[in-house]
């Protein structure tokens, strides 16, 4: 199959997956086997489209026609296509927890949900995949109503709540910040209407205030990166049960902005980038502050699917930092750390879920002789947690290495302090917890299931905390993956 | 003259169901008085004009056709009859002030400014649309009626079409085309599905309303610029415009109007759809054949947002033919 077909298959399959799910909602079982069958394939396909991307770069897919808002731009390139393998793996995994977690009586799991789930991730593909700037705004805004959807398919108050400022808070981004922004873009680039490569779309002698201003508007206007203040989005959701966190925070919201910030400053800044240092460097502060900031405020918090929200918002933060530098070491730091993060909080997110479906548990102080009781499932949540830390020689040391590496490359090595100060409110928020499940005497009567954590539960974890351990070994393959990024620099 | 007979006409209309609701009649008397009065004052313009008794005669007829346009496009701050005669009206009429009779005003209003495009219209026509953005968005935020959330919408959406077209150029002319048929066509949506709204409340009418409630809902979206709708296409290429001539500020407004009516379309929608609707039983149904017309809009509509490509190359061709380019 060639690459253009595998494009529009990866695009096309969570749509499907989507609409069967709702079609089929009434027969529970066949609606978890298409869910469960189609993230698996989706999460093939873009396996298979990694492998034909190198082949048949700069390959563009048009949907409608060439007007804004009138059509779609996809592009294969390399940030994307490892991008879209990564969200598609992730709600692979996310998918066959879901049905586990619904199954053990979990919170928050339906048809509805798991519809809304499904476009999600299309929308985050979307969104990854985009070739153009409006596509990116399309994409954005459609990931922004389906993650609306998600949050509040629970329907009572409090889901209603939250959905209404996540959906308030990321619209008003977008239709202020990033809507003006990308325009301004595409009429300030040498060529309008340009589909989104290397080397970036303004000029390099652009004006440098406009060049800040609209650097600042852009990484705002992308509130699902969630940097301060457009962060309230992720503060709201952070109460949304384990299975709904795990993919928003996890798989396509939290780190599809990190990466979204990354490839508009790539694909659509390129060397201007340079001209708006001032609007870069105030962004650094602020993501510095959130770095060492927001694992802090987690500690406030008693519940563990909002301790783990917070936390991961810090570190997408050090992400979003390290994708504002316009190096090769930057682009990898931002790409690493994204991945490293998302796949952290995933299976800490889901080792929280199957702790509440088995033992009725939220609170991060009841966690304490846990990993005696269910052992597998701790262990895969003290992985993610020693990875999410910055542990070697889990998958998120390299990315803070490299991160570290690049800001001080660029004369920012502050953000090592910011990223210490990080690591130990992380580990005080996360890591005594996880030390204290397998230190502390076993809880009697724990269970509120006779059958513990299924094994449909138990296996995502341990596939996801085995992945962190082996992305060590995708270091390599993926900054090669990259390369043709700044081989192609003029 | 003909824009002022159907105004007319529409506002005969509006007074006929007064029967059912006695205060249509005070909106419907301040309607049948702005077009009579447009209408009289435009006559007399055009008379004025075509008289050509100097220089001065014809920019004064062209100053008085251009307001008595204005006043009918609800163009703020002549637009106090939209409210008043909305609120009150019944879908049909309200859909045929909104979406046939204003916007025809206003593509009028384009056409009689690309025929003598001066900059002195220009400006007078930019600030009228700043205006109309800026008002028309602030009074739809308060609005409370859908129908009169409608006649603010067309006004914010209007004066987005009137920057545009005074931003001038092929690229102000097409943005404006497409603001045009976009609020037109929010406008109209909103007010057809107002009744509904009215008679159920917003609660749960997703669930009481189907087709309403989907009506309104993509009413509500091409007002907010949505993507995928008709409106982001239009205010892409409004915000694109103004920046190439360096209209900030007009950008700038068609950004706020986009922004507030993702508040009030916000609003809207959220109860719509995510609220349970209220206990007691509603007697009252929605006739047949309205739910099926409405019904077959609304899936031209979302086709329209779809199909865009060739609704934004016809709307840029109008656009270019109003602004008078060869």
């Amino acid at each position: 199959m060639n690459a253009g077909a595998l494009l529009s298959l990866v695009l096309l399959a969570p749509l499907v997956q989507g609409l069967g799910v709702w079609a089929f909602g009434r027969f529970a079982g066949l609606r978890d086997g298409w869910y469960v069958a189609f993230a698996l394939a989706t999460a093939g396909l873009a396996a298979a489209l990694a492998v034909a991307a190198p082949a048949a770069d700069g390959l563009i897919l048009r949907v409608g026609a060439s007007a804004p808002g009138a059509g779609a731009l996809f592009r294969i390139e390399p940030l994307g296509v490892l991008m879209a393998l990564a969200i598609a793996w992730l709600s692979a995994i996310h998918a066959v927890f879901l049905v586990g977690y619904g199954r053990a009586g979990g919170v928050g799991v339906n048809s509805r949900s798991m519809g809304f789930a499904a476009l999600s991730v299309a929308a985050a593909l979307c969104a990854a995949l985009a070739g153009s700037l409006a596509t990116v705004y399309v994409a954005l805004a459609a990931l922004t109503m389906t993650t609306f959807g998600l949050v509040a398919a629970q329907g009572d108050y409090a889901s209603r709540r939250a959905a209404g400022v996540h959906l308030a808070v990321t619209l008003a981004a977008a239709s202020a910040l990033l809507f003006p922004a990308l325009v301004a873009i595409d009429a300030a680039a040498a060529d309008p209407r340009a589909v989104l490569r290397f080397p970036g779309l303004l000029p390099a002698d652009f004006n440098a205030t406009a060049a800040s201003v609209l650097l600042v508007m852009t990484v705002l206007g992308v509130a699902a990166a969630a940097v301060p203040p457009t962060h309230l989005w992720a503060r709201a959701t952070a109460r949304a049960p384990e299975s709904v966190g795990a993919l928003l925070h996890g798989a396509v919201m939290a780190p599809l902005g990190a990466f979204v910030v990354l490839k508009l400053v790539v694909y659509g800044f390129g060397p201007a980038i340079e001209q708006a240092r001032l609007g870069a460097d105030i962004l650094v502060a602020v993501c510095g502050a959130t770095l060492a900031g927001a694992s802090l405020l987690a500690l406030s918090r008693q519940e563990m699917r909002e301790r783990i929200a917070y936390v991961l918002v810090a570190q997408l933060a050090g992400a979003t930092g390290a994708a504002l530098l316009p190096t090769p070491a930057g682009v990898v730091a931002a790409i690493f750390q994204i991945f490293a993060v998302a796949l952290g909080a995933l299976v800490a997110f889901m080792a929280a879920g199957a702790v509440r479906a088995a033992t009725g548990r939220t609170l991060a102080a009841d966690y304490a002789g846990l990993g005696r009781l269910m052992p597998w499932t701790m262990a895969g949540f003290a992985v993610a947690v020693i990875s999410i830390i910055g542990f070697a020689p889990f998958a998120g040391a390299w990315g803070k290495l490299w991160l570290v590496l690049a800001m001080a490359d660029r004369g920012v090595s502050w953000f090592a302090v910011a990223y210490a100060a990080g690591a130990i409110s992380c580990f005080a928020a996360l890591g005594v917890t996880a030390v204290r499940a397998f230190s502390a005497p076993a809880p009697d009567n724990p269970f509120r299931r006779a059958d513990g954590a299924s094994i449909v539960m138990v296996a995502p974890i341990t596939i996801g905390a085995v992945l962190l351990a082996g992305l060590l070994v995708l270091l390599d393959p993926i900054t090669s993956y990259l390369a043709p990024l700044w081989e192609a620099a003029p | 003259l003909l824009l002022a007979i159907a105004g007319m006409a529409a506002a005969a209309a509006l007074a006929s169901s007064a029967a059912r609701d006695p205060g249509a009649l005070s909106g419907a008397l301040r309607a049948l008085l702005t077009f009579a009065a447009a209408g009289a004052i435009g006559l007399f313009g055009a008379a004025l004009g075509a008289g050509a008794a100097g220089p001065r005669a014809v920019a004064g007829g062209a100053a008085l056709e251009f307001f008595a346009l204005a006043a009918m496009a609800l163009l703020a701050p002549l637009h106090a009859w939209g409210g008043a005669a909305l609120s009150r009206a019944p879908a049909l009429v309200a859909a045929l002030f909104v979406a046939v009779i204003s916007p025809a005003a206003l593509w009028s209003l384009g056409a009689h400014v690309g025929a003598a495009p001066t900059t002195a219209i220009a400006l007078i026509l930019a600030a009228l649309g700043a205006v109309s953005a800026a008002l028309g968005s602030v009074q739809a935020l308060a609005a409370r009626r859908p129908a009169r959330l409608a006649g603010y919408a067309f006004t914010a959406g209007a004066g987005c079409a009137a920057m545009s077209l005074a931003v001038g150029g092929e690229a102000g002319a097409a943005g404006a085309g497409l603001q045009m048929i976009a609020a037109a066509i929010a406008a109209g949506l909103i007010a057809a599905a107002a009744p509904a709204a009215q008679t159920f409340g917003l609660a749960g009418l997703s669930r009481r309303a189907p087709v309403s409630a989907a009506a309104l809902a993509l009413g509500l979206l091409v007002a907010m610029g949505a993507p995928l709708t008709i409106g982001f296409a239009g205010r892409w290429a409004i915000v694109e415009a103004a920046m190439d001539k360096g209209w900030w500020w007009a950008a700038a407004l068609t950004v706020g109007a986009g922004l507030a009516a993702v508040v009030y379309g916000g609003r809207a929608l959220e109860p719509m759809f995510f609220r349970a609707p209220p206990d007691e039983p509603q007697d009252a149904r929605a006739p047949a054949l309205a739910g099926v017309g409405l019904a077959v809009v609304t899936v031209a509509v979302a086709s329209l947002g779809l199909l865009a490509g060739p609704v934004a190359e016809v709307a840029g061709k109008a656009g270019a033919a109003l602004a008078g380019a060869p």
